[in-house]
């Protein structure tokens, strides 16, 4: 029994039940452990069979007879699994140990063949799942398909068909249409706590129900752009957030990048500028004077040939009038007819002045705005004239007193020259050195630029490297943990099984072989016994015949004298004294047997430790009468 | 399957048992499911939505129109994605949905899961669909410039459904018994093809 | 049996189509079938009618008259004994016709068909290609799988325009359509069938 024990036990801590080291035989189960173990095995078995099978409690509640209810149902559940013994409450509370070996070993059994079955069921239930492949769901649709019966149109509304689990099967297309998104718009009400209160209004009052914002074009459709658009310009934001975090140092590098150019590219203007202020002599005010002025008459000429085109159109339908007149004598339809034309042409004309005079005033108008332009720029050239001039005329009075205002500036030329030369020698001293200086300052820089510039590239590099790694890492992290949990799991299932196993044959071998030593020693037995009850028989026998010939010969010695007489008497005596030893040992071997049998059960009773049992269910009654008046005390109280 | 973050708040303020009673939701919800019946009246498949049924709703107008707009994008994002019941109710339980509310989502997402989905399927392009063939088999005696011709020749109609249109149009042609024949065996030969589709494993 | 009905003006222009020796019919008959597929050539007819003494409009007259012999031959698609009985009726010659017959014979498959091409238009059957798709996911609607049958039809109108139409079917609508136009095709070779073509030719 040990070894039906310790497999039972084993197999119950295995599925999670909380059996302490040192209970190793189930005598020493108590009933919270019975309990538990059963209440386990139970769940497991039944969700097995239906996965949404209700669970059973594994600890007991205070309540008695609440303990009594559920452990009825234990036993009713246990019977409808198949236990034939007998089975009842009293196996759960009041337990003894064979009965609860019987029950476990039972459950333990149901549990390995539920869990193998079911184990199979689900793996393959998983296999399909997640390995159907695309071409597997192809063959089950098209499957599905041709088994059906072919159906008219005109019974199918809107080319839908009904299925019988309630599904539609499209087989038309008249319910089709293009995705036709329409943009919807949607209110912003929940996440800001804060909202305008027109806002608020329009939402509340004119804002449609998307449904309704979408009667013509489909709802579904619409929804999903607008939520990808919407996700669209989240992402996008949230994108330019980081940019901008990542990028500071970079944008104000830019910034000053910029800075630089522009101060370079206004510099360039500014000498150009100088340049071409130098370049502006009197000559070239003289020039520009005349030119403003050509370009002055040149548009007014330019007016004055757009009137003169118009005047000579004007002119020449005159002279064609004159020629027409000139005609009239020939007829006078003629006249009628070409006076028509003429009013018509004349018209025509008129049309055309009109235009044109339109257009003349528009030119005018830009050309007048134009002049303003230029008359202001010429205003400002003139100012700029005034300023030379105002310098010109200095000279000119220095001009007058001649030879000596040379003589002085000559001086002061020469004066000058000669500071100039030192000024110069001087400075270009100081220019070689600087400029050294500044050659190595520039190299210096440009150096420095290069090593920095390996630096951040290789800066990059290892954080590329470093990204890569880590993502690497996380990835063998996850790998490595996945397959620590399936090791786990693996090396549990693995260990359970096969060492249940090999220990169940083991043991299966040993049982065999004792049971084949038992049965020879039993055949030896009932062999010996049998030789005995041989030589029993054959000395009874024996007996017998000699009982009957000594008292054949003592009963003729007997009719011979007295003394004779009182031997056979004596003789008989003792022969029927032996017999009835022989009945009182056959009698006492007989109620030997019967003392041992009645021992035997005494054991056994003893063992079902019913004094106790008694004591407990007493308790119980006890404490169900305390609790049934507790609650008709509630009861009465209530009512 | 992502939604927008204006949709996660909707869904969140849903979530709030105290902004909205479970019995509400329940209502929006049933409306909402509600709504995605198959008429045949109408060319296309859009859900309907009645607001005067939402007023029992004890909520500002402008929540409740919010709100249906995310349910609405919900349902429309999960059965695009054809999400299982599963999936879809622990979409719920990550945004603070409540046991019960979940529940009652899960038993209407499972009952119209398949119909949401037609529902997203009628808006895609496709050719005129065949749903009807007849046929008839004349005898050619005469003809205005020939005679005795003496050929039997087919007349037939393939009935089609064009998206978008309720009526059924049709095209019509006629075939001598080759080309029948020919015709015949391509479609015999598509035929095959198609129940050797259904036989790769 | 069917016979040539000649007006009295034409049976006129036979008798005069005696006075001519084969050779000259031989010739006769090579332009009008010229005729057929393009314009006569009025010079050749007027160098051809002053060799032969006679006024080129009497010429052409005979031309058509022997190019309108052979229409009515391939309209009417008489058999040799037919033309013989009719054009001896009305008095031509035995070697006349005997050359008339030969080239009526020749060109008469080719006129039948130029005739054909004047029959009434309908769309007629030439061609079907088909592919079976399996519509995986559209834009709306992800995760699905549907097998779909795309056809192209190509259909004719008359001898040069070409129609092509592009439909599609589903599983099911494929099955009834191959079944019906099958059926179809079997319906000729039934018994009825059969009795009225028997009875008809």
């Amino acid at each position: 029994m040990e070894e039906v024990d310790k497999i039972i036990i084993q197999s119950l801590t295995s599925i999670g039940c909380n059996v302490k080291p040192d209970v190793t035989n189930i005598g020493q189960f108590d009933q919270d452990l019975i309990i538990e173990s059963v209440a386990t095995l139970l769940n497991l078995i039944q969700r097995s069979i239906s996965p949404d099978a209700e669970q059973l409690p594994t600890k007991l509640p205070p309540s008695t007879a609440v303990k009594f209810r559920i452990c009825t149902r234990f036993a009713n559940i246990c019977q409808s699994l198949g236990y034939k013994n007998e089975l009842g409450y009293q196996t759960f509370l009041y337990s003894n140990e064979i009965e609860s070996r019987k029950l476990l070993m039972f459950l333990v059994e149901k549990l390995n063949k539920e869990t193998i079955s079911s184990n199979d069921e689900n793996l393959s239930g998983t296999a399909t799942k997640t390995n159907k492949n695309l071409n597997a769901l192809i063959a089950e649709k098209t499957k599905k398909l041709l088994n059906k019966f072919w159906i008219p149109p005109y019974l199918k509304s809107n080319g839908l068909r009904l299925d019988e689990n309630k599904s539609y099967i499209k087989e038309g297309a008249k319910f089709e249409s293009k995705l036709d998104a329409s943009s919807i718009k949607v209110s912003n009400v929940t996440s800001k706590s804060k909202l305008q209160k027109y806002d608020q209004d329009y939402c509340q009052n004119y804002l449609k129900y998307i449904t309704e914002q979408t009667i013509k074009s489909n709802l579904l459709a619409s929804l999903i752009q607008l939520n990808t658009l919407n996700r669209i310009n989240e992402n996008s934001l949230i994108n330019v957030d980081k940019k901008n975090d990542l990028g500071k140092n970079e944008k104000e590098q830019a910034l000053n990048e910029l800075k630089k150019s522009i101060k370079v590219y206004v510099d360039k203007v500014k000498e150009v500028a100088k340049e071409q202020n130098n370049l502006l002599t009197e000559n070239d005010l003289a020039e520009i004077e005349l030119d403003s002025k050509n370009l002055k008459l040149k548009n007014l000429f330019g007016k004055g040939s757009r009137f003169q085109h118009s005047e000579k159109l004007q002119f020449t339908t005159d002279d064609k009038g004159k020629n027409f007149t000139m005609a009239t004598n020939d007829s006078e339809q003629k006249k009628e007819e070409e006076i028509a034309n003429l009013k018509e042409k004349l018209e025509k004309f008129n049309e055309n002045f009109e235009s044109l005079s339109n257009e003349i005033d528009k030119v005018k108008n830009e050309q007048i705005s134009d002049l303003e332009v230029k008359k202001q720029e010429q205003i400002l050239n003139n100012k700029t004239l005034e300023e030379k001039i105002a310098l010109k005329k200095k000279t000119v009075n220095l001009i007058n007193d001649a030879p000596m205002n040379i003589l002085k500036l000559k001086e002061e030329i020469k004066m000058h020259e000669t500071k100039m030369n030192n000024l110069r020698k001087q400075w270009d001293d100081h220019k070689g050195s600087l400029k050294l200086r500044k050659e190595a300052l520039e190299a210096e820089i440009s150096d420095q630029k290069l090593r920095m510039q390996q630096k951040i590239d290789e800066t990059k590099q290892l954080r590329t490297q470093i990204n890569e790694l880590n993502s690497d890492l996380s990835s063998k992290e996850n790998f490595i943990s996945e397959l620590s949990k399936e090791m786990e799991t693996l090396v549990k299932s693995e260990s359970s099984k096969s060492s249940n196993r090999q220990f169940y044959t083991k043991r299966i071998m040993e049982i065999c072989s004792n049971i084949d030593r038992q049965r020879k020693e039993i055949d030896k037995i009932l062999i010996e016994t049998k030789s005995i009850q041989k030589d029993l028989n054959q000395m009874t026998g024996k007996l017998e015949r000699i009982f009957n010939t000594t008292d054949e010969v003592i009963f003729k010695d007997a009719k011979q004298s007295e003394t004779n007489k009182i031997v056979y008497k004596l003789f008989i005596s003792i022969n029927t004294e032996y017999d009835k030893l022989l009945d009182d040992l056959e009698q006492t071997s007989q109620l030997d047997r019967e003392c041992r049998d009645l021992e035997d059960q005494v054991n056994l009773e003893s063992q079902n430790k019913i004094g106790d049992n008694i004591q407990k269910v007493m308790n119980d009654l006890k404490q169900i009468k305390q609790e049934n008046e507790e609650l008709l005390g509630k009861l009465k109280s209530k009512q | 399957m992502e939604l927008s973050s204006n949709y996660l708040s909707a869904l969140k303020h849903a979530s709030n048992d105290d902004l909205l009673s479970f019995d509400s939701f329940k209502l929006l919800i049933k409306t909402i499911f509600d709504s995605f019946i198959i008429n045949s009246k109408l060319g296309k498949l859009n859900p309907r939505l009645d607001p005067k049924i939402l007023e029992q709703i004890n909520k500002s107008e402008a929540e409740l129109k919010e709100i249906t707009a995310a349910f609405y994008t919900l349902l429309a994002e999960l059965a695009r994605h054809d999400v299982d019941v599963n999936s879809a109710s622990t979409f719920l339980e990550d945004h603070g949905f409540s046991n019960e509310k979940i529940k009652i989502f899960t038993e209407l997402y499972q009952e119209k899961l398949q119909i949401i989905r037609l529902f997203l399927s009628s808006s895609t392009s496709s050719f005129p669909h065949i749903v009807d063939v007849s046929w008839r088999l004349d005898y050619c005696i005469k003809e205005n410039n020939l005679e005795r011709i003496n050929e039997p020749i087919y007349l037939i109609e393939l009935k089609l459904e064009v998206p978008g249109q309720s009526n059924l149009t049709s095209l019509k042609f006629s075939c001598t018994v080759e080309q029948l024949q020919d015709l015949v065996f391509k479609l015999k030969e598509a035929s095959k093809s198609v129940e050797k589709l259904a036989q790769i494993s | 049996m069917v016979l040539l009905h000649l007006s009295d003006k034409q049976k006129e222009k036979i008798s005069l189509l005696n006075t001519f020796d084969e050779k000259i019919i031989r010739e006769f008959c090579r332009i009008s079938t010229e005729s057929i597929n393009k314009e006569i050539n009025t010079k050749a007819i007027s160098n051809a009618a002053a060799k032969l003494n006679i006024q080129p409009p009497d010429l052409k007259e005979l031309i058509e008259l022997i190019t309108w012999i052979f229409l009515e031959n391939a309209r009417l698609d008489l058999n040799v004994k037919e033309l013989k009985e009719s054009l001896l009726l009305v008095g031509i010659k035995e070697e006349i016709f005997s050359e008339i017959e030969l080239n009526a014979k020749t060109n008469q498959n080719q006129l039948q068909n130029l005739i054909d091409k004047t029959k009434i238009e309908t769309l007629s059957y030439d061609n079907l290609e088909w592919r079976v798709d399996i519509k995986l996911a559209t834009r709306s609607l992800l995760e699905i799988v549907e097998p779909e049958i795309v056809f192209k039809f190509d259909l004719k109108k008359g001898d040069e325009r070409r129609v092509t139409k592009v439909l599609q079917t589903d599983v099911v609508n494929l099955n009834y359509l191959t079944n019906s136009l099958e059926n179809a095709l079997n319906e000729i070779k039934s018994n009825y069938c059969r009795k009225v073509f028997r009875n008809i030719v």
